[in-house]
């Protein structure tokens, strides 16, 4: 009724609010729109590679049936129960990042250093521990704090030269001791030492050191057990100290400090136990599981282009991780040392204020750079000028670390400015100077978002392809690389390989099944990412 | 850091508690999965013939790849230490980049070197020993649907494909044929397989172009059978082994050359000489460094003898070399170990 009595004009007033809340109102929608057409592409291409990589369909309705009794029901119930108490769901998280966090640094730890030989990988890791032990050591017991701190990342440096020196003749004399004391020394010892210092600063030193003792007698025992046994003990003393130590710890500390919510603990134990048993059982009761392209013969066995089930990419994931973890021990501190430069030092004003700001200019557009250019750098760089050889491990480091490096600066420059100047100001008020600013005030607080922007740029580097292939990284190799200066393999030239592959059973099975597994890598290290951001944000 | 303390033994027992970890770890990735076989597929290491050791590196074309990475991972099988590294850089690619700097032991082509490329090799003191390995049948396919057409000769494919001609339907180039527009197929200008086919079928053109542009060029035989099977008047050509790995999605034509009896492409008729699409496949060796490396010797010699081995064509699907070409091979390779073999044309 009281649209009669409006008058025209009113009716033109109300016409056009309706229009501008129809606007409005299309404007979410389009946005919306927009939001979806990217997710929904990317749910349904991962949709299809996993259906061809497990194919769940030629699985039996009992395989389904046997796995949602073991291990969905009871990892929902669990979460269900955990998510209404803070204390549970407090443990559940530290259980979980001990258990997989030890499982997967186990696993990485034991192929790289069983592809690079435990011996070499050693006698450097001694050589470069020990000068800065013996500098702290030095250091705690002198008081003498002048020359120390400097005197770290040089006696680091003049350890692995002399390591570099001396691996010739002392591997060969070293080669009598079996394998496995290199792992106890590489894994074990250190693993020892951090639950002794963990153990001291909290329970005493006394305690400390017991703990220490304790963890290293049983990395001997677990030896011991394994020789007995007749099995090689090297992956027992890897997975004992870097998944059963920190497990074991972090077991403890719950249960100390966190009565309540212990139960938390069992969350990781739930779906490894579910696995396990669900396993068992298919295997016992025959039950047709799927006849997945992703099995433990593509995980670990090496190439095999005639036979789709034979095939198996283990040479190209540790290829991955070792170029990985070299460029990013060779773009990391170049790259966050520029960032600290640009961000904390150079001036804003003058000659080299205006060369700052031209560089930083520079870096934001390389970043954009395509990968192949990139490539034909590493080619020129470390093939013709510095004449090292095709597609070896350094060479294809150095390409991506060349690649990464852009964004490493430009992540890092944020976290740095999101520090707020308030703090540095604090800093300088109270008299310190401005390096102990940065080491104390301004580098704790931009951790979190150097670390999180860093292992994303990692992330990124795993997959790239375009410049391995241009440096001639080998697309097939038996056996991983066995060392910095011998031939490299990657995951993505493999899959790129693959899929060219005449067999309808290589494109459509082993090529998703190796993009699962290089997705796989990719999601553990952004995982990581957000682990080590959640708790320095935590602790700050 | 070389690897000199890997002993073989360990190797299985370490990878099967690997596996172990890896099921666990992976967590309902691998671990639910059945295991099809892992183990035992790499516990054959030979006896006796484990003194063999050093680095392989083999470049070159993407059609050889196929057989490299199956005698690689064979002799591989037998003699663990040696390190093979095997890159795909297509024939050229692999000459220019990685063969003539001196940076790889073989270069795979799926076409005899070039003049310039044979020069250049010789500026460097790289000596090329030319290995005939297998033959590649291309393979002319239609849709399944194209009933009209069972077979061509290799001048109506000149004529569709040549750039001077230029037909629009099928019942230009014959008036037997349906009046439907071309739909055609064929690999990018920068394959092995279109220089081949251009000297094979168009020959020398008047038109400034090697071949007509209006088809879809791709570097996937893939796309090329997609693109065949979806329209019933298309036609395209493939490399012989994506054909017998996939025979439903697209029908192959048999072939006929000045007036001759047509001829099913198969490997019998390649080798026989009777079918006209077939090109040979070589790999190139570097005579120095075979004179050098012994282990790269016998890595040639079970090459070349296992280019005569049936699995060629049974699984890969090319044309295995003859006894005539083995001897010939390991006659060239006796040469080049005694350093007096010249490469001519």
């Amino acid at each position: 009724m009281a649209t009669e009595e409006t008058t025209s004009d009113q009716l033109g007033q109300s016409t056009a609010l309706r229009i501008q809340q129809l606007k409005g109102q299309l404007f979410e929608v389009a946005l919306v729109a927009a939001t979806l057409v990217g997710i929904v592409s990317l749910l349904v291409l991962f949709a299809q590679i996993s259906n061809d990589a497990f194919r769940p369909r030629t699985a039996s309705s009992t395989w389904f049936l046997v796995y949602f009794g073991t291990l969905v029901a009871p990892t929902a119930a669990f979460t269900l129960y955990a998510r209404r108490r803070p204390a549970v769901r407090t443990a559940n998280a530290l259980a979980f990042a001990a258990v997989f966090g030890g499982l997967l640094l186990s696993f990485v730890t034991y192929v790289v250093v069983d592809a690079l030989s435990p011996y070499d990988v050693f006698i450097y890791a001694f050589f470069a521990s020990l000068p800065p032990v013996l500098v702290l050591a030095y250091d705690r017991t002198t008081d003498e704090r002048t020359y120390t701190g400097p005197l770290i990342p040089v006696s680091i440096i003049v350890g692995v030269g002399v390591a570099a020196l001396v691996d010739g003749p002392i591997s060969g004399p070293l080669g009598v001791a079996a394998e496995w004391i290199m792992y106890f020394g590489l894994v074990t010892v250190p693993a020892a030492l951090l639950v002794a210092w963990l153990t001291a600063s909290r329970r005493g030193r006394r305690t400390g050191a017991v703990a220490g003792g304790v963890v290293a007698a049983g990395g001997l025992a677990v030896a011991v057990a394994s020789i007995a046994a007749g099995v090689d003990a090297s992956l027992p003393i890897v997975v004992f100290s870097a998944f059963a130590v920190p497990t074991g710890y972090v077991t403890w500390w719950s249960v100390k400090t966190n009565p309540e919510g212990r139960v938390g603990i069992a969350g990781p134990f739930v779906i490894l136990g579910g696995v396990l048993l669900g396993a068992s059982l298919v295997d016992r009761l025959g039950i047709e599981s799927p006849d997945s392209y992703l099995t433990p013969t593509l995980i670990l066995e090496s190439w095999d282009g005639l036979t789709a089930s034979n095939a198996g990419v283990y040479p190209q994931i540790v290829g991955s991780i070792i170029i990985v973890g070299f460029m990013a021990v060779l773009a990391f501190p170049v790259g966050i040392g520029a960032a600290i430069y640009l961000e904390e030092y150079a001036p804003d004003t003058g000659l080299r204020g205006r060369l700052a700001t031209l560089l930083e200019v520079n870096i934001s557009n390389l970043a954009g750079v395509p990968s192949v250019v990139y490539g034909l750098l590493g080619l020129a760089l470390f093939r013709r000028t510095l004449g090292f050889g095709t597609g070896i491990v350094v060479s294809a480091a150095g390409t991506l670390g060349l690649l990464i490096l852009p964004i490493v600066i430009v992540s890092t420059q944020e976290a740095l400015r999101s520090v707020p100047n308030d703090l540095r100001q604090g800093s300088y008020g109270m008299g310190a100077s401005r390096w102990q600013t940065l080491r104390e005030v301004v580098l704790p607080e931009a951790i979190p978002g150097t670390l999180t922007g860093t292992i994303l740029a990692l992330a990124r580097a795993i997959g790239e392809t375009a410049p391995l292939v241009i440096i001639a990284v080998a697309t097939t190799k038996y056996s991983p690389p066995s060392g910095l200066f011998s031939s490299a393999t990657a995951l993505p030239l493999q899959i790129f390989a693959a899929s060219a592959n005449a067999k309808p059973e290589f494109r459509h099975g082993v090529v998703p099944a190796a993009a699962v597994v290089l997705l796989v890598l990719m999601l553990l290290m952004n995982a990581t990412a957000i682990v080590i951001r959640n708790k320095y944000g935590r602790t700050n | 850091m070389a690897s000199s303390h890997d002993a073989d033994g360990n190797g299985i027992t370490r990878r099967k508690s690997l596996a172990a970890l890896a099921g666990v770890g992976a967590l309902g990735l691998a671990g639910c999965t059945s295991d099809s076989g892992g183990d035992g597929s790499d516990g054959s290491s030979g006896d006796g013939s484990e003194s063999l050791s050093g680095d392989i590196r083999i470049s070159g074309s993407s059609t050889v790849y196929p057989v490299a990475q199956e005698v690689t991972r064979q002799f591989s099988e037998q003699h663990s230490e040696v390190d093979f590294n095997l890159t795909r850089d297509g024939s050229g690619g692999g000459f220019n980049n990685v063969f003539i700097p001196g940076d790889s032991d073989m270069n795979n082509a799926s076409r005899p070197i070039t003049e310039n490329e044979l020069q250049r090799c010789r500026d460097n003191g790289i000596e090329p020993v030319e290995f005939f390995l297998a033959q590649d049948a291309l393979t002319v396919v239609v849709n399944n649907e194209a009933d009209f057409i069972d077979s061509i000769s290799l001048e109506d494919l000149g004529t569709i494909w040549s750039p001077d001609t230029k037909p629009e339907t099928w019942a230009d180039v014959n008036s037997d044929w349906p009046d439907e527009p071309f739909d055609l197929y064929g690999p990018a200008s920068t394959s092995g397989t279109y220089d081949y086919f251009i000297e094979a079928v168009i020959g020398e053109t008047e038109a400034d172009q090697d071949i007509r542009e209006d088809f879809e060029g791709t570097e996937e035989d893939d796309l090329i059978a997609q693109g065949v099977s979806g329209n019933q008047y298309a036609l395209g050509y493939l490399p012989f082994a994506y054909y017998t790995n996939n025979p439903d999605s697209v029908k192959a034509l048999s072939l006929s050359e000045g007036g001759s009896e047509p001829v099913e492409p198969s490997l019998e008729g390649a080798q026989s000489g009777n079918y006209p699409l077939a090109r040979p496949l070589f790999t190139y060796g570097h005579m120095g460094k075979i004179q050098e490396k012994n282990h790269l010797q016998e890595f040639i010699r079970y090459y070349i003898n296992e280019a005569d081995e049936d699995y060629i064509a049974q699984d890969i699907g090319y044309v295995p070399s003859s006894s005539d070409m083995v001897e010939a091979n390991l006659t060239a390779l006796e040469e080049a170990i005694a350093g007096e073999y010249e490469y001519s044309a």
